[in-house]
């Protein structure tokens, strides 16, 4: 089960919500937070619950031995070995059952998982640096653990940071207001846009009828396709994280030009990349140089566990080299050079890098470089093409708008400016604000019905 | 003297005048902070309410309300083996989505909404053929259960005589078409009835319609239950133009 399933925004969540309210304890409302997140993993896969139990459990004896026997290389590689463990174990099998109304949950369960044992090896590491102290309370680690809204898109939160929360926090009116209104918008990202540009990325890498601007507008819409599911389902994370009272940091961020690393992929999952980095840092200041091997070895790593094929181990090789590269040789070019230019080099590399991974295939991804260039195509475009194109603009033209320009930054810049000139020019800002958000709402619950709904 | 000391404390001169304390700068200020605060809180539990009162309606509708056609109850115990293989919870999505109330028009909002995403987008019409039903006396269900087996007799006969002459693929691939034409039947682009009746013959209700009465060569649609439909009355000009619209 998802975020964007009828049964859970409006069966599962308002129940566990109300149930929450029930009880002032923060204990009463962990509680309920670990059933709930239960009841939504275990939805068609009880198994798998079991098993996240056992692997939180086992962090916590882990985080426990290290501070006990002051050991620290052996218990680390035990947790890593476990968790590569977990990872391949689970990837595409357990977390989700599959068959939602969008075709989201395979994507999202390899996601999720990525996110759950870099949050398990997060807590080790921290403990065993020193950061945090070992939980004595295994069901305060099983709350952070298992909380379902850390799950499909992260954020890999620190247990240094929710571990005030979750022993004392409240249920206030603003963060209830700000979870849904961000809950919303999430959702709205999911449901409305990314289906649109999936539609064009599909058409457009329909290898049946290989076609030169398909090839181009395919892979365009992939890019943003993967940036509006990620970060609607980030939004709508944070939201959900904000009405049970846990203020967290956004996974994601707006997409920049600061190089390939820098600028597109850390905005796809901000805070595992942020951990990640300080983890090759602590080993830099061991093993030196060795450190960009490193880089390039969990960079393969990653991409390869996401999907194991040829293609995705030699994609994660060359963003592993693109990372070492940026942070070393063309740090101080990246730095210097026009704006033009880096976000030609910025989303021109990008463009190549994600028209591969929607390829799928390596055979695939040679047929769609050739057509790019025009050659082995049957047509300039075809009708699929054409008509998602089309039929879809003006979705387009506002995720076009939406992704790669400062057009929201600076209306949101401009709406606060009038808001703050007085009273009453924020209570019209807020009236506005709540009726396009209620319509919002509206406008989805009524797409993912008639998605839903069988005839 | 005692009594005489608290009556002096407690008796208020009348003719003596209190000055109240003037109100300070900062006492103001804070005043006026806590106004514009409880101002923003207001307008943030419109915003609560708003929200949440669409979501809760949206919840209550779908969880209470159920659709025409509502799914006969399936059993599903609660067994370590059915909670285990995960049909437990699967039956029980299922039964929920399958029990939404307002398919169609969830079908037609969604296209109507998907219609302002472009240019040159088509509404689909989603629409239940059971709506077209009029009830009818059951005098006239008498007279038109007679035309329909004088019609399917004569059907039958053209069809017998035409599948004599013709080879038996052909037969096989129109009857092939036919049966993908009665599938579609959650578009409009089938057949526009004038009249039809239902009849109940078994404990499910069995509509009968044909799309022509005087049907040249083979016209007739194969009862097959639950619902497959007969109409009446219409002219062989209504079946050519809804052949048209499904082409």
């Amino acid at each position: 089960m998802i975020y964007t399933d009828l049964l859970f925004f409006l069966c599962i969540l308002p129940f566990s919500v109300l149930f929450s309210f029930f009880d002032r304890s923060t204990e009463y409302k962990n509680l309920i937070l670990v059933l709930t997140s239960l009841l939504i993993f275990s939805w068609g896969k009880p198994f798998g619950v079991c098993l996240l139990f056992l692997t939180a459990v086992a962090e916590w004896l882990i985080a426990r031995w290290i501070e006990k026997a002051g050991a620290r290389k052996l218990p680390i590689l035990v947790d890593v070995i476990m968790n590569l463990f977990v990872f391949f174990l689970f990837t595409r099998k357990f977390l989700y059952a599959g068959g939602d109304a969008f075709g989201y949950e395979k994507v999202l369960g390899t996601l999720g998982i990525l996110f759950y044992v870099t949050r398990g090896f997060a807590y080790v590491y921290d403990v065993s640096k020193g950061k945090i102290k070992a939980e004595k309370n295994v069901f305060c680690l099983i709350t952070y653990m298992t909380a379902f809204f850390f799950m499909p898109t992260g954020p890999v939160a620190r247990y240094g940071d929710i571990e005030p929360m979750i022993r004392k926090r409240t249920m206030t009116v603003e963060s209830i207001t700000k979870g849904l209104n961000s809950f919303v918008y999430g959702l709205s990202k999911a449901v409305i846009i990314a289906p649109v540009l999936r539609k064009i990325g599909v058409a457009g890498f329909n290898f049946g009828e290989i076609n030169f601007i398909g090839c181009w507008t395919g892979a365009l819409a992939m890019i943003s396709f993967a940036y509006f599911l990620f970060t609607g389902f980030c939004d709508m994370s944070f939201g959900l994280a904000s009405i049970y009272g846990f203020d967290v940091k956004k996974n994601c961020r707006n997409l920049g030009v600061n190089g390939v690393y820098e600028g597109v992929i850390k905005s796809f999952g901000t805070t595992m990349f942020e951990f990640f980095e300080e983890v090759i840092a602590d080993f830099g200041e061991e093993y030196g140089f060795f450190k960009n091997i490193l880089v390039v070895i969990l960079s393969a790593l990653i991409a390869f566990m996401l999907h194991q094929s040829l293609l995705f181990l030699l994609i994660g090789i060359v963003v592993g080299v693109l990372i070492v590269l940026e942070k070393t040789m063309f740090k101080g070019f990246i730095e210097k050079a026009p704006g033009v230019l880096k976000f030609v080099l910025t989303y021109g590399i990008s463009f190549f890098l994600f028209g591969g991974l929607a390829a799928g295939g390596v055979r695939a991804f040679a047929k769609w470089l050739g057509a790019l260039a025009g050659i082995g195509t049957k047509y300039t475009l075809s009708v699929a093409v054409k008509y998602a194109i089309i039929n879809n603009c003006f979705v387009v033209l506002i995720a076009a708008l939406l992704a790669f320009t400062p057009l929201k930054e600076k209306i949101d810049a401009k709406v606060q400016a009038y808001s703050e000139k007085s009273l009453e020019n924020y209570g019209k800002v807020s009236v506005i604000k709540t009726i396009l958000t209620t319509l919002l709402l509206i406008v989805c619950i009524i797409l993912v019905a008639s998605a839903t709904v069988k005839i | 003297m005692k009594k005489e000391k608290e009556q002096s404390i407690n008796e208020i001169d009348e003719n003596e005048e209190y000055l109240m304390p003037a109100d300070c700068e900062e006492s103001e200020q804070e005043i006026e902070s806590i106004s514009v605060d409880e101002r923003k809180t207001h307008y943030t539990l419109i915003n609560l309410f708003a929200l949440t009162i669409t979501a809760l309606v949206a919840a209550a509708v779908f969880l209470l309300l159920t659709g025409e056609k509502k799914p006969a109850r399936e059993e599903n115990p609660l067994t370590l083996k059915t909670f285990l293989s995960g049909h437990y919870t699967r039956k029980i999505e299922d039964s929920y989505v399958k029990s939404l109330p307002y398919p169609y028009e969830f079908k037609n909002g969604g296209e109507k909404i998907r219609f302002l995403f472009g240019i040159g987008n088509k509404i689909k019409k989603y629409k239940d053929v059971e709506e077209e039903i009029v009830i009818v006396s059951d005098d006239e269900i008498e007279k038109k259960k007679v035309s329909i087996k004088e019609n399917k007799e004569k059907a039958l006969d053209d069809q017998t005589t035409k599948t004599k002459a013709k080879p038996a693929t052909t037969t096989k691939k129109t009857t092939a078409k036919k049966k993908s034409k009665t599938q579609k039947k959650d578009l409009t682009t089938t057949t526009r009835a004038t009249t039809a009746t239902t009849t109940t013959t078994t404990e499910k209700r069995t509509v009968l319609t044909t799309t022509n009465n005087n049907a040249p060569n083979v016209v007739t649609t194969t009862t097959v239950p639950p619902a497959v439909t007969y109409n009446y009355d219409s002219k062989p000009e209504d079946s050519s133009s809804s052949k048209k619209e499904e082409n």
